[in-house]
């Protein structure tokens, strides 16, 4: 019996996905994990890539794999052990470099970012929604249509939910006042 | 109008994060329960026509995706009710994390209003993760290894229900094109007069699946006891007063209402789960050796009547499960309230250490009492009107093996109940309590608002009932 190539292809990468998915969580490094997570968003964003959904492929791998690699990179590079002078020395070294790498993905991802989200790009929903009819599938909406009038709720709560994770953060891991 | 309520909570915290945090957590609690009260007006007057010349003169954006229908202006104001006493509860700790924490209160008081206000699946689902997440904080937040620990089971399990979800609203899309309930509900007419697309229906079974996790209903109910007991007091009170219902029991209802109107074999597994969390929870909460556990497991118990009314879905038991949703948020806070104010007083809310606190705490311990007899369903407390409108239904609609479990399990919780009352509050003053204080002015003044709350309503209910009967609501 023939497999599709196509089909192949995609086993291969759900059998990477999971591999990738498993080792972030198992690496004790925080750097490996950080690094092993991007690899994980490059491997769905592949997965995109092939269902030919090439906006969320192309999102997943600037904002995913680059962006928050980035800055997960650059929180732990500038975090430094203290008890070893050596080793300072060294995290130092990787600080410097990792600055230097952080601030050029970030531009990158934005750049991506900007690319695909000012112009009209248009979307196509497929059937989906030819089948629901109505503003959404009369016309192909744009990027902006759909962020900015279909989707604003969800748009002014994902910027909530981001709140919500920084003022976790600084309320878990943030430095405490002295008394 | 709609906007409003999560406009200002977003103002609220914009407020508490100005510079100068020594002033913000100087009034945050008088911000954080002004905010609630004012949305608690807001919501109980959200019906009123006095809101639809302001709603023509200011159409603000999004105003279309958002809309408030009496149950919604019912939730709003049961949200509002419960921060008031969580935020009333307070936090312990540095002015920093104080502010964090009111912060993320009203991060949390947002999502909820977003949740009764949106009629689209994916928007619930954002909601539902910004609910969420200041949850997991929130328990967290004194970093005790057990608060740690809950915060973490309920992570674990919500990541569960978060993947439901999310399959659930994919495949819906794939199918229906709309992720709008009316949309759904007609797909799903549809698929029952034809083949059926099973699919579809798999769908919304992950998708009750989901909420079921974040409602605490058994058997998803592992993350409740542990998250509930661990978390600090004003958490224990948000969290059992109101998220397991917004998150969960809320959209139960909606879907059932609104969306599984014509499917039976759904409403039936409602039912199923819904009588299975009563007994679960009302037999682990007779194991338990710690207050806030009783209450907890409590809780799951309390869920399954509101799932078990909403897998029924008559009138009359719809309106059940939405009374009952009201007062177990009344009755259930003003507990939490009360083992906050027993924690904070006696450093423990192990019942082998405490006894006979109504002797030193009397504004406690009598206000417990109110609150113990709701939820065990005595008259003439609200919970007694609740329960006997979804035992009544379900009489009625000739379902006698869910009638005889609910009826059955109301008496095996009026026993732990009884007994969690004789353990803490009556009987001898347990040794070493003999200094014991009555609890903080804040902690008591909330107790007796909720307490004459329980017994206003429940006092009030016949009538209000015949009201509403005479306007032909039920």
């Amino acid at each position: 019996m023939a497999i599709d190539s196509m089909v192949m292809i995609m086993f291969v990468l759900l059998a990477l996905l999971l591999v990738a998915v498993l080792a972030t969580v198992v690496v004790r490094n925080l750097l490996g994990s950080a690094i092993l997570l991007a690899v994980t968003s490059t491997v769905v964003a592949l997965i995109l890539f092939v269902l030919e959904m090439k906006l969320a492929a192309v999102m997943e791998l600037a904002v995913c794999a680059g962006l928050v690699t980035a800055i997960y990179a650059s929180a732990i590079s500038l975090s430094k052990p203290e008890q070893d002078e050596k080793r300072n020395v060294k995290a130092e070294n990787r600080a410097w470099i990792l600055r230097h790498l952080a601030l050029p993905l970030i531009l990158i991802a934005l750049a991506v970012l900007v690319v695909f989200l000012v112009p009209q790009v248009p979307i196509d929903f497929g059937t989906a929604a030819d089948a629901a009819g109505g503003a959404a599938g009369a016309a192909s909406p744009t990027v902006q249509t759909v962020l900015w009038d279909l989707r604003m709720v969800d748009i002014l709560s994902l910027a909530l939910l981001i709140l919500a994770g920084v003022l976790g953060v600084a309320a878990l891991i943030g430095k405490r006042e002295e008394k | 109008m709609p906007v409003l309520f999560l406009m200002v909570p977003l103002c609220g915290i914009f407020l508490l994060n100005l510079p100068k945090r020594s002033i913000a957590a100087k009034f945050a609690s008088w911000l954080v329960g002004l905010i609630c009260v004012l949305l608690g007006v807001l919501a109980a007057t959200s019906q009123m026509a006095c809101w639809k010349p302001f709603n023509e003169a200011f159409v603000l954006p999004f105003s279309d995706l958002l809309s408030v229908d009496w149950f919604s202006a019912v939730m709003l104001f049961t949200i509002a009710m419960v921060t008031t006493a969580a935020n009333a509860v307070g936090f312990d700790g540095e002015d920093r994390k104080k502010v964090l924490a009111r912060s993320l209160l009203l991060i949390c008081l947002t999502g909820m209003n977003g949740i009764v206000m949106v009629r689209d699946l994916m928007s619930v689902y954002v909601f539902l993760e910004i609910t969420a997440v200041s949850c997991f904080v929130l328990i967290a937040i004194d970093q005790k290894i057990e608060a740690l620990g809950g915060a973490f089971k309920y992570y674990i399990l919500s990541g569960v229900a978060t993947f439901a979800i999310l399959i659930a609203n994919a495949f819906v899309f794939m199918n229906v094109g709309s992720l709008q309930f009316a949309d759904i509900q007609a797909a799903l007419a549809d698929a029952a007069a034809g083949d059926g697309a099973l699919d579809l229906k798999i769908s919304l079974v992950l998708f009750v699946i989901g909420l079921c996790v974040k409602a605490g209903v058994a058997p998803f109910h592992g993350w409740l006891p542990d998250a509930h007991a661990s978390a600090p007091s004003a958490v224990s009170v948000l969290l059992s007063g109101v998220v397991i219902k917004v998150a969960g029991a809320y959209l139960i209802l909606r879907l059932a209402n609104e969306v599984f109107v014509e499917q039976p074999a759904a409403r039936l597994a409602l039912m199923v789960l819904g009588a299975f969390s009563i007994a679960v929870g009302a037999f682990g909460a007779i194991a338990q050796h710690d207050m806030k556990r009783v209450l907890a497991f409590s809780s799951v118990s309390q869920m399954g009547y509101i799932v078990l009314a909403a897998g029924l879905g008559s009138t009359l038991a719809l309106m059940g499960a939405v009374v009952h949703i009201v007062n177990h948020a009344m009755f259930k806070s003003l507990l939490f309230v009360n083992a906050a104010a027993v924690k904070e007083q006696t450093g423990t809310t192990e019942l082998d250490e405490l006894g006979g606190l109504t002797e030193r705490m009397p504004m406690t311990g009598w206000t417990s009492v109110v609150g113990l007899l709701s939820a065990a369903g005595l008259p003439p407390t609200s919970g007694f009107w609740s329960k006997l409108l979804i035992i009544m239904a379900l009489f009625m609609a000739d379902r006698w093996v869910f009638a005889i479990i609910a009826l059955g399990m109301s008496i095996v919780t009026l026993g732990y109940l009884l007994m969690l009352q004789r353990n803490v509050f009556f009987g001898k003053l347990h040794a070493g309590l003999e200094e014991l204080r009555e609890a903080r002015k804040s902690l008591t003044i909330t107790a007796l608002a909720l307490a004459t709350l329980t017994s206003v309503v429940g006092l009030a209910f016949p009538v209000l009932f015949y009201l509403l009967s005479q306007m032909g609501y039920v």
